[in-house]
């Protein structure tokens, strides 16, 4: 972990989500498939099932991150491709009855600026509409398969 | 760029719910704490080699990799009939060590610790890891990063990887230490046993100097009578990663300490209609609902239930604290449930302190970390200490290794009935009548599921990485009388 020092050309994306989890592993397909690929210089990746202060420290000392993600957004088709900035994520820990075990990830990199860390300038999200899922597989559904190489390209094109 | 709002349920494992339903008139009957479940393990696991079950398994959870990953690792040692080498054990049980330093360090700081912090009856909004570094200082921000960091460093050098680690498979580890790698360790729990006795001054200073604190700890309100399970060596000292699970009562005494594969005599699950949950209890006392006393099997797994179920803890500042854990709380066993954040710092300073000790043992850095698995497999049983509760793998193979039947029972599961005994108890003090005091119901709602510190399958893995949950209030006829939803 990099708290101090800034690589102010470097780009982080994070495949983020269970791998085992069905459509939960749709940013780790995504990340797996740009490794494969081939990415930029100064680019790059990792896959974590992570959240919160941990997802925040593997982020602190890049410049750029794009973090991909399956979300379940019902007003969204399943399969959609979308992005937006870090910024309109909310932070759910303002509020109450909210906490598992951890910090959210607005507040977690809250704390990094505010104790003086090397936060990301620039924080995009890719998102893919999913709908919910408590099953256990490591095989994606035919929709967010299909999503993948928008999502990639997505990527791509933020970079 | 277009901004684009997004629904506030961002992950995909559903969420949380608590339910409290009324009686007639309008007083609490009973309230429970409903945790979405993964589910599809088993049929996710049948058919595959056994050896992929502590990579598997360590995927589960976002919170508790290492804890999995470990049971994983002893349940096939056993299926095995294996025995690791003691280099192998120990360098398990010290990425152990580093792992609950970080997880009960982020625990009290990021979660338990802002309820006293900045009091219970603070802004939720303020009620965070923010508050915290806003009222103590940046400093405090800090220490805890670097403790985590540290923790990770460890997890990386023995496991592999920083979190997810990858070494352990029957019979031992993959890999052996080397002499600076030990070196580095070393350092790193020395710093951790110093952080440690910080976090417990901090608490000394917020918590058990103030008053209304102390009275708050030792008030009924999150008070239950309940049987408490816990790992012990063979001194009866607290042990995370192996032991035998000894068994205490209400009164405290010790009823008897199980081995791992002898699980099934003492634990059995509850179900009930309204629920998939199960609930476990002691099978020997028998299931008499959700209500506590010596009568009842409901038990409890938590770093309180730890402390009373041992004798003491096998490292000398930490038996210090233990010593005056009971002596401050009047005994053992301590009841009251708030105590537990105090206990999860006492089992803090054990970690620190066994990393040190593990980290300049003799044997540590041993290049014989394996033993090569002979037998046919068969059966096995691993239990460690998860953070949050005892936790226990069992696997069934063909002759192959191939895996025909897994059952789980995760540090969480283990507390559900008193989990909802608190959150009922928490509601009778603010809903009178019918009528519903939501504002002081929620914090306290809050701090009686938050000092189980459990966790939500895998809420903290997605964004924003946390699990958002809606509390229901029943009538007597099961109408809802009011649902209050924050983030759902």
């Amino acid at each position: 972990m990099n708290t101090q020092t800034t690589q102010p050309h470097s780009t982080l994306v994070v495949g983020l989500g269970n791998p085992i989890l069905g459509d939960d592993a749709a940013g780790w397909r995504v990340v797996e498939g740009l490794q494969v690929e081939g990415l930029p210089q100064g680019v790059e990746t990792v896959c974590l099932a992570a959240g919160g202060l941990r997802l925040m420290e593997a982020m602190l000392g890049y410049a750029h991150v794009v973090i991909v993600d399956a979300f379940y957004t019902p007003e969204r088709p399943e399969g959609t491709v979308f992005t937006c900035p870090m910024e309109t994520i909310p932070a759910p820990d303002a509020g109450h009855l909210s906490s598992s075990h951890d910090t959210s990830l607005p507040h977690a990199l809250e704390m990094a600026r505010r104790l003086g860390f090397s936060v990301p300038r620039r924080i995009d999200v890719v998102g893919i509409a999913a709908r919910v899922n408590l099953r256990l597989s490591d095989e994606l559904t035919p929709a967010i398969a299909s999503a993948i190489p928008q999502a990639k390209e997505t990527v791509r094109r933020l970079l | 760029m277009k901004r684009i709002t997004i629904d506030p349920i961002t992950r995909l494992e559903g969420h949380g719910k608590i339910e409290i339903f009324l009686d007639e008139q309008g007083e609490v009957a009973n309230a429970y704490l409903q945790i979405p479940e993964l589910r599809g393990f088993e049929q996710f696991v049948v058919g595959r080699p056994v050896e992929e079950m502590p990579q598997i398994t360590n995927r589960i959870c976002g919170v508790c990799p290492e804890a999995h990953h470990m049971a994983a690792a002893k349940a096939i040692d056993a299926v095995y009939g294996v025995t690791p080498p003691p280099a192998a054990r120990k360098l398990r049980e010290l990425l152990y060590s580093a792992f609950y330093v970080t997880d009960h360090t982020t625990h009290f700081f990021a979660l338990g610790g802002p309820d006293f912090i900045m009091g219970p009856d603070a802004p939720a909004a303020e009620r965070n890891i923010l508050g915290v570094i806003h009222k103590v200082g940046l400093e405090i921000g800090k220490q805890v990063i670097q403790a985590r960091k540290y923790g990770h460093r460890v997890i990386e050098i023995i496991g592999g990887r920083k979190i997810h680690p990858a070494t352990a498979i029957p019979g031992g580890m993959t890999k052996a230490i080397s002499e600076a790698e030990r070196a580095e360790i070393e350092s790193m729990g020395r710093w951790a046993v110093e952080f440690a006795q910080f976090a417990l001054g901090l608490f000394d200073e917020v918590v058990l100097d103030n008053p209304e604190y102390r009275d708050l700890i030792l008030s009924d309100i999150y008070t239950h009578r309940t049987y408490y399970i816990g790992l012990v060596d063979a001194q009866n000292r607290v042990n995370f990663y192996d032991g035998l699970v000894s068994v205490v009562s209400p009164e405290g005494k010790r009823i008897g300490k199980y081995a791992p594969e002898e699980y099934r005599e003492w634990i059995a699950e509850r179900v009930e209609p309204w629920t998939y949950l199960k609930f476990p209890y002691l099978k020997k006392i028998g299931w008499k609902g959700f209500v506590d006393g010596v009568d009842s099997g409901v038990y409890c797994a938590t770093p309180l239930s730890r402390l009373n179920a041992s004798d003491g803890m096998a490292t000398p500042l930490a038996q210090e604290h233990y010593e005056r854990f009971f002596e401050t709380l009047g005994g053992k066993p301590v009841h009251h449930r708030l105590a537990t954040h105090w206990a999860r710092l006492i089992e803090l300073l054990y970690a620190a302190e066994r990393w040190v000790e593990l980290a300049t043992d003799p044997e540590i850095t041993s290049p014989q970390v394996h033993t090569v698995p002979t037998a046919t497999p068969s059966e096995g049983v691993g239990i460690v200490e998860a953070p949050r509760g005892t936790l226990t793998h069992h696997y069934w193979t063909d002759e192959r290794g191939i895996v025909t039947q897994a059952n789980l029972i995760v540090g969480t599961t283990n507390n559900y009935a008193p989990i909802s005994m608190s959150i009922t108890k928490a509601a009778r003090a603010f809903i009178r009548a019918g009528e519903v005091v939501t504002e002081g119901l929620l914090n306290r709602i809050e701090m009686a599921f938050r000092l189980y510190d459990p966790c939500m399958s895998c809420a903290t893995h997605s964004l924003p990485g946390q699990m958002p949950l809606e509390v229901v209030i029943r009538d007597a006829r099961g109408e809802t009388v009011e649902a209050v939803r924050q983030f759902c």
